[in-house]
């Protein structure tokens, strides 16, 4: 098993760098840098000035290596709207992010396991075709739409619910169904595929033929082995909150990572773009060594060998 | 010693034509016959009636400033409603239908037909050239979609030729992936051996006998990366990335929609909605596919009278 | 139909059941009214090739057949007088798991991967006796010591896939035991092991039954298996039963011809001057059984008859012997050159 995650890390870590490098490819050597960063109606002498102060006149190598260098010591720049140093800003986003996505999976989790054995111990019942129809639609709903409607009618027209920020409870129902849409969805049916074919398993026949009563079979015997292809799909679903949660923060005025890297869009802000990238990339690749341990940890299989 | 010679008197079903067999297959799932059905009235509708309308669609009518939907006092073209600028949303949800189709379907051409050669270069050249593809396209993979595409859209600019290379890119792990491993199990087989024993070059092997055997499961990928794909490009679009006006998309739709909101919401609404039928309808098709071409579970789709009995009993 | 020695009260008696297999349109017979009986310290072998549909009637009696695609079309199956197929669903999972021990073939894909060996074996006490995880940790202990396991307390936490196969196979027969049944089924339990394994676990299995008094139904397709442990034996083919009776009178006096082949085909100890004469032909396809008899097509003594109309299982050379051919006894005694 050591072997198994030392190899993982080290996969990560050749990931992050890639990602530096190409962040910087993006940010210096495809046009005029100075123009990402300032607002576009800058004068031609605030550009010209830009760049010497920056730094970007140097030769290529030696910018990379001031890049790498900040980086190491977590310094991506200074925002130039606001005036701080871009590490910063991000921290204060990243805790908002963090909450949003944990309650979000472990409900999501939550729903998948007991959804997904249902579903499967009844295959072709009318609530496994219920299940599965629904959890496909759920996974194949373009998020932003839904919380837009769901802004109109829970929010404008029913009044029921706030349609943006943060505060009480009220504030997080809106977003967490939305973000939970696509990975409740996609675990749902990876749970009742995995359970399904366990199902058919010799090992499951010998179980009944212990005598275990059906209920201990699906949820004991065979859930068991359902979870291990849980995480298995975990670290794309780990993405795919990422991607979901830029669209939820945006439209909910959620202030974290990705609102944040929203308006540094709009505002031109590269500085604070590029920091908000790599740190969600880096909390991405710590995520995924996370699940392989886990991984390792569930699978005997693997941990003993 | 005599022996029995006499013939069985049942006989084996007959060979029925490939189209015939798919035609019943699919009658067994009646959600991907609904939404082959779907997609096809989509895609003809799309193709053709754009040009039918022709200048009726695009024509601003201040009079239908704001039509609202499911009434045809206005017209049939006004049955979605009318935007602020009164100009019918039927046509308009047809000409960003093609956009959005369009760019999608490019982008898993691209990405199946490059993933694909570089799947079958990893599977064959295993060894520094297979592993060094394998290690990129994880490092791919590792970054989420969304992100990549949105940071380098920024940089770049944000137009259709731009979002297709994007959203290729990081699709083509799935194929790389997928393709490298059934080359190495079919490398395995005596079929392959034989083929090289003979004397054939690599190149022939592959195309003769690797590339038929693959591409079913191939095509089983691409259908179901495709929903996908249209959703990442819906997204991009409604954050801004994406296509730019005049050109239209399912996508960017919705985002100028959201400012009416309140008093137009069908602006947003019908775009929407359609985005989530034409994904569903594809994720139905795709797992019917996926059913039809294993040989091994393609029972669950023949003869519809087994299914409404079948629930899981104790016997 | 064979009748019990004067006495003993059959543990489980089955009659004329049917299995069926529905895929789609497809519709594969797979157990065509089979008989058989068992009782209380016998051993009764159910021999044949796969596909004879020996394993699928016990995974319909002990109600473990998937279903769909499997249906039961018919018969009974009686456990010490009450039939199983009329009990609610959970009453009989619970009575065949505790009364009758199953062993599968495959060691392997029989053991859940995921849980220790010890946890799934004590699994067996905590469930159907109702003891506390003490109690049933130290059943378990015990019944791995019997059946053969080494230094048993280090071996507890491991999982399946740590095993060689025949400890596996061992384990399995714990797991069968855990709870004193009266009736074992083992199902090919030697098949997945080598040669000189397959005799240590046939020896224990022997050592169990006597030490137990139990009953033991062994499905196999190796007749040197049926000769080492059965009492009686029932050929099946193609989803009935030809022959039955003691293992002695039917490897001496085999009254069907598949019998008849199934022993010329293999080589006996001490012959050196006879050929092996295997059966032509290929068992049928379940879907396509041939009308008459099943075996005719390849059946050196088929006659018009064979072709059309279907043998019963009859009664021949006394009580718990039968068998269903149409072509008379005499001929048969004549091939064998008596």
């Amino acid at each position: 098993m050591l072997e198994f995650l030392v190899r993982r890390f080290l996969h990560s870590l050749i990931a992050l760098a890639c990602l530096i490098a190409l962040v910087f490819i993006l940010g210096r050597l495809t046009g005029d840098p100075a123009l990402l960063y300032l607002p576009e109606n800058a004068t031609l002498k605030a550009i010209a000035d830009f760049r010497e102060q920056g730094g970007f006149n140097d030769p290529v190598l030696l910018q990379f290596g001031r890049y790498v260098g900040g980086i190491m010591e977590l310094d991506f720049g200074t925002s130039y709207r606001r005036n701080q140093p871009a590490m910063e800003i991000v921290f204060e986003a990243f805790p908002w992010t963090l909450k949003l996505a944990a309650v979000t999976v472990v409900l999501a989790m939550l729903i998948a396991m007991t959804v997904g054995p249902m579903a499967a111990y009844r295959p072709a019942s009318i609530f496994d075709r219920i299940a599965s129809v629904l959890s496909l639609a759920a996974a194949s709903t373009p998020d932003f739409w839904v919380a837009i409607i769901g802004i109109l009618v829970l929010a404008v027209t029913f009044g029921w619910l706030p349609t943006s920020g943060v505060g009480g409870p009220e504030y997080w129902i809106l977003p967490i169904a939305v973000l939970m849409l696509k990975i409740t969805g996609t675990t749902t049916q990876v749970v009742r595929g995995s359970m399904i074919s366990t199902l058919a398993s010799p090992y499951i026949k010998a179980a009944r033929a212990k005598g275990m009563q059906e209920e201990r079979v699906v949820f004991i015997h065979a859930l068991r082995n359902s979870v291990i292809a849980a995480v298995t799909i975990a670290g794309d679903q780990a993405r795919g909150i990422v991607n979901g949660a830029v669209i939820v923060e945006t439209i909910f005025g959620w202030p974290g990572v990705g609102k944040l890297l929203i308006d540094a869009i709009i505002q031109r802000d590269f500085a604070v773009l590029q920091a908000a990238v790599l740190a969600t990339a880096t909390v991405i690749l710590v995520l995924n060594i996370v699940i392989d341990i886990i991984y390792a940890l569930l699978d005997p299989r693997i941990r003993l060998n | 010693m005599t022996t029995g010679t006499m013939p069985l008197t049942d006989t084996a079903p007959q060979p029925k034509s490939a189209w015939r067999n798919a035609f019943i297959l699919l009658l067994g799932d009646r959600f991907a016959l609904v939404s082959l059905i779907y997609l096809v009235l989509l895609v003809t509708a799309a193709a053709i009636v754009p040009e039918l309308i022709g200048e009726e669609g695009t024509k601003i009518n201040l009079r239908q400033r704001n039509a609202p939907p499911f009434t045809l006092e206005n017209g049939a073209l006004y049955l979605l409603g009318g935007d602020s600028l009164g100009r019918p949303i039927l046509p308009l949800l047809l000409e960003g239908a093609r956009t959005t189709l369009l760019i999608a379907v490019s982008v898993v051409i691209c990405s199946m037909a490059v993933g694909t050669g570089i799947g079958l270069v990893a599977g064959f050249y295993q060894r520094l050239l297979g592993a060094f593809i394998m290690r990129a396209a994880d490092v791919i993979m590792s970054f989420p979609s969304l992100l990549m595409a949105v940071i380098v859209l920024y940089v770049l600019e944000p137009r259709a030729a731009n979002v297709v290379i994007v959203l290729g890119i990081t699709r083509l792990p799935l194929y790389i992936r997928v393709v490298r491993a059934e080359v190495l199990e079919i490398r395995e087989r005596l079929f392959v051996e034989s083929a090289r024993a003979s004397g054939a070059t690599n190149l022939r092997i592959i195309v003769l006998h690797i590339l038929p055997v693959i591409i079913p499961t191939i095509c089983t990928v691409a259908t179901l990366d495709f929903a996908g794909v249209m959703l990442s490009e819906s997204s991009l679009s409604f954050l801004g990335v994406g296509v730019q006006p005049p050109t239209v998309t399912w996508g960017l739709m919705v985002a100028m929609g959201r400012n009416f909101l309140t008093s137009a919401w069908w602006l947003a609404f019908w775009p929407g909605l359609a985005i989530l039928l034409t994904a569903l309808a594809t994720n139905l098709l795709s797992n019917w596919l996926r059913l039809a071409m294993d040989p091994m579970l393609r029972w669950r789709l023949e003869g519809t009278e087994g299914e409404e009995e079948e629930e899981r009993r104790d016997v | 139909m064979s009748e019990a020695p004067a006495g003993a009260a059959p543990l489980l008696e089955v009659r004329d059941l049917k299995v069926e297999f529905r895929t789609g349109k497809r519709v594969v017979r797979a157990v065509n009214g089979v008989d058989f009986m068992v009782s209380a310290g016998e051993t009764l072998a159910i021999l044949g090739e796969s596909g004879s549909g020996k394993s699928v009637s016990f995974e319909a009696v002990l109600g473990i057949l998937e279903s769909p695609p499997g249906f039961v079309t018919g018969g009974q199956a009686r456990y010490q007088g009450r039939n199983l197929f009329d009990l609610p669903a959970r009453e009989r999972r619970s009575m065949c798991g505790r009364h009758i021990g199953m062993i599968f073939q495959d060691p392997l894909s029989s053991l859940n991967p995921v849980f220790t060996v010890g946890w799934q074996l004590s699994e067996m006490v905590r469930v159907h006796l109702g003891a506390s995880k003490q109690e049933a940790d130290e059943r378990a202990l015990e019944l791995l010591e019997r059946v053969g396991i080494p230094s048993v307390r280090d071996r507890f936490d491991d999982f399946p896939h740590q095993f060689s196969g025949g400890m596996r196979q061992r384990v399995i027969i714990a797991m069968a035991l855990a709870v004193d049944p009266a009736l074992v089924i083992a199902d090919e339990p030697t098949t997945a092991l080598d040669v000189t394994v397959e005799a240590q676990i046939l020896d224990l299995l022997k050592k169990l039954q006597r030490e137990q008094g139990l009953g033991l139904i062994l499905i196999t397709h190796s007749m040197g298996v049926v000769a080492e442990i059965a009492d009686h034996v029932s050929v099946m083919y193609a989803g009935r039963v030809v022959e039955t009776g003691t293992v002695r009178d039917v490897f001496a006096r085999p009254a069907h011809p598949y019998t008849l082949g199934l022993l010329t085909s293999i080589a006996h100890v001490g012959e050196t001057d006879r050929r092996l004469v295997p059966i032509p032909g290929q068992p049928p396809d379940l879907a396509h059984i041939p009308s008459g008899c099943a075996f005719h097509p390849r059946c050196p003594f088929a006659t018009e008859r064979c072709t059309s109309e279907i043998p019963d299982l009859r009664e021949a050379g006394g009580p718990g012997r039968a068998r269903a051919c149409h072509v008379l006894e005499t001929v048969i005694a004549a091939e064998i050159g008596g």
